[in-house]
């Protein structure tokens, strides 16, 4: 292990040379030039330099560059599992609205809350909302998954194992939820007390 | 051939702009034994086959790194991919995506070279000591800290998996902040400011979208998504320090 | 002076400390309010219940650290949907302002709203 880290510690040294985006003044006179020998990948064998931007490999003339289609996240199925991943947060944003606009509803008086509720109730509205649950579950599911991967807890210089991490977000989410719901519970079940100081 | 179990289909991406400016595949029949990997396979073609294949591969298990190709789509080392696990095939072989192609399944990895010392990957000191004052020593738990990220063997698998480096080339990438945070978390260095420099700029972490696919493909399990995620807690942290203190902004 | 994106680890710090709120409050807060709650599951509604709730100034005081959070959430994520999934790189700095806009707009909405319920 030990001369590996070594190896990996001198290797990049001799690229060091070229390999700046922006070349010092001395190299930069010699481009169009002369090569200097250490620019060269191979050697003394005429090979092209070292790239100092990697676009401009992109016109290199004899070196051959695929595209990326546009729809590089069909490739498999943990980009598609990624995409989605990413897609969730226009339900956030979706429920953020929606949140605010039920506050605004409750706020104006019983007939808009009704006639909120009403609108709530019609079955494709009921269905668009199944599926904006789904997606928000996607999202908790997929971020309570990836949390242990970003976060490193280190309790007495050992590192605490990343399903007790998993575990303890998992926890968090089922207990927040469900006061959530014993809140709203309340709220909503007591017709005519206000059990609010 | 000698205890060939079966023949198996190779569809291999041939490139050759001496001869011809648009790549192709080109498809092998190949006997194979029950124990071969993906690459012995190869191997048989450019032997008995097809010498002017060209591709790149040294110690054959899985140690140097330098046989990642693209295998049905997933960027793996052929070194240490069964065909048995890929049957009935034909089994597609692709460059590693990501890097340009030179010719064949060679592709040109000096942009890697060039990024990898700009994390400064080795252990930086405020004050050398002197010779006599011994060696450095550090627990089992200090080496525990940054094992994990020493493991790479800068095979590229991450790259190619990467949709960002791909489409973003100037994404410094998965290897090279997993070594960055390497030396970042060796209890001898002193370096960490010097790489937030490189790392907190434009393509450095801020590129990154965890879609965490190199974590996945990653023959090593150094888990390069897992350390840019853990150093962009860091950085987030630093800047909001920064903040805090006018003074010294980075 | 033209217009500059936010710098990185803020609106990364806005979009985690989002994902993770969002993630822990919001699939309870919508299968109540938006499910079970209109389709009778729970019985007949008290509206001044809810109102008192929703009035309260310790739901106003969460949701106005909440609703900016998720707007931001979602500006940081779809940006870079858009910019990487559809590889708009060319358009980076437009998509950054239109999103994080968006959010810082839809935020100061949110708090002025909030201020004047009840
Ligand atoms: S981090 Fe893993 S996949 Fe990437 S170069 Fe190192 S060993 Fe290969
Ligand atoms: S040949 Fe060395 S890793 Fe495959």
């Amino acid at each position: 292990m030990r001369s590996r880290e070594e190896g990996a510690a001198t290797g990049p040294d001799r690229a060091t040379t070229g390999s700046d985006r922006a070349p010092p003044p001395a190299e930069a006179g010699t481009r169009g030039g002369e090569i200097p020998q250490e620019l060269h990948a191979m050697g003394d064998r005429g090979a092209p330099p070292v790239q100092e931007n990697p676009r401009h490999t992109r016109y290199h003339p004899k070196w051959h560059r695929q595209p990326t289609p546009l729809t590089w996240w069909t490739r498999n199925r943990r980009y598609r599992a990624f995409i989605l991943r990413e897609l969730t947060s226009v339900a956030v944003l979706y429920a953020a609205v929606l949140l605010l606009i039920h506050l605004l509803a409750l706020d104006r008086g019983p007939e808009s809350h009704a006639a909120f509720q009403a609108w709530l109730a019609r079955p494709g509205v009921v269905a668009f909302h199944l599926f904006v649950l789904a997606a928000l579950l996607y999202h908790t599911v997929t971020w309570l998954n990836l949390a242990p991967q970003a976060i490193a807890l280190r309790i007495r210089g050992r590192r605490v194992p990343s399903r007790i991490v998993l575990l303890a977000h998992h926890f968090a989410w089922l207990a927040l939820s469900a006061i959530i719901v014993a809140g709203l519970l309340f709220a909503l079940g007591d017709p005519g007390e206000a059990p609010w100081p | 051939m000698e205890n060939a179990v079966d023949t198996v289909t190779l569809k291999v991406f041939r490139y050759r702009p001496e001869t011809a400016p648009e790549p192709e595949y080109e498809t092998f029949e190949v006997p194979y034994q029950e124990d071969w990997m993906v690459l012995d396979a190869l191997n048989h073609v450019k032997d008995e086959m097809d010498g002017s294949l060209s591709y790149r591969w040294s110690c054959r298990m899985g140690v140097c790194g330098s046989c990642g190709m693209t295998v049905n789509g997933e960027p793996v080392l052929t070194c240490a991919t069964y065909i048995e696990d890929l049957l009935p095939g034909p089994i597609r072989i692709d460059p590693l995506r990501g890097f340009p192609v030179i010719r064949d399944l060679v592709g040109d990895l000096g942009d890697f070279m060039a990024k990898l010392p700009r994390v400064k990957p080795w252990i930086i000191r405020k004050e050398e000591e002197p010779l006599d004052a011994g060696e450095t020593l550090q627990t089992p738990e200090e080496v525990g800290a940054f094992r994990q990220y020493s493991m790479c063997i800068n095979c590229m698998l991450c790259y190619a998996a990467c949709p960002i480096y791909e489409m973003e080339p100037d994404f410094i990438g998965p290897a090279a902040i997993a070594l960055a945070q390497r030396y970042n978390l060796d209890s001898r260095d002193h370096g960490a400011d010097e790489r937030m420099d490189v790392l907190s700029r434009k393509h450095g972490v801020w590129d990154c979208t965890f879609v965490g696919e190199c974590s996945v493909v990653c023959p090593k399990d150094v888990d390069p998504a897992g350390a840019i995620q853990r150093y962009k807690v860091t950085a987030t942290m630093d800047w909001f320090r920064s903040l805090l203190r006018p003074g010294r902004s980075g | 002076m033209a217009l500059k994106p936010p710098r990185e680890p803020l609106v990364w710090a806005l979009f985690s400390a989002g994902g993770m709120v969002a993630a822990l409050v919001l699939p309870a807060l919508a299968g109540i309010l938006w499910i079970a709650a209109p389709l009778g599951l729970l019985g007949p509604l008290d509206h001044e219940g809810l109102r008192l709730l929703a009035v309260h100034p310790v739901v106003r005081i969460g949701m106005g650290l909440l609703l900016p959070l998720f707007f931001f959430h979602w500006a940081h994520r779809f940006r870079h949907t858009l910019h990487d999934g559809l590889q708009l790189y060319h358009l980076s700095r437009f998509i950054a302002l239109v999103t994080y806009g968006v959010a810082l707009g839809l935020s100061l909405g949110a708090l002025w709203i909030l201020w004047s319920l009840g």
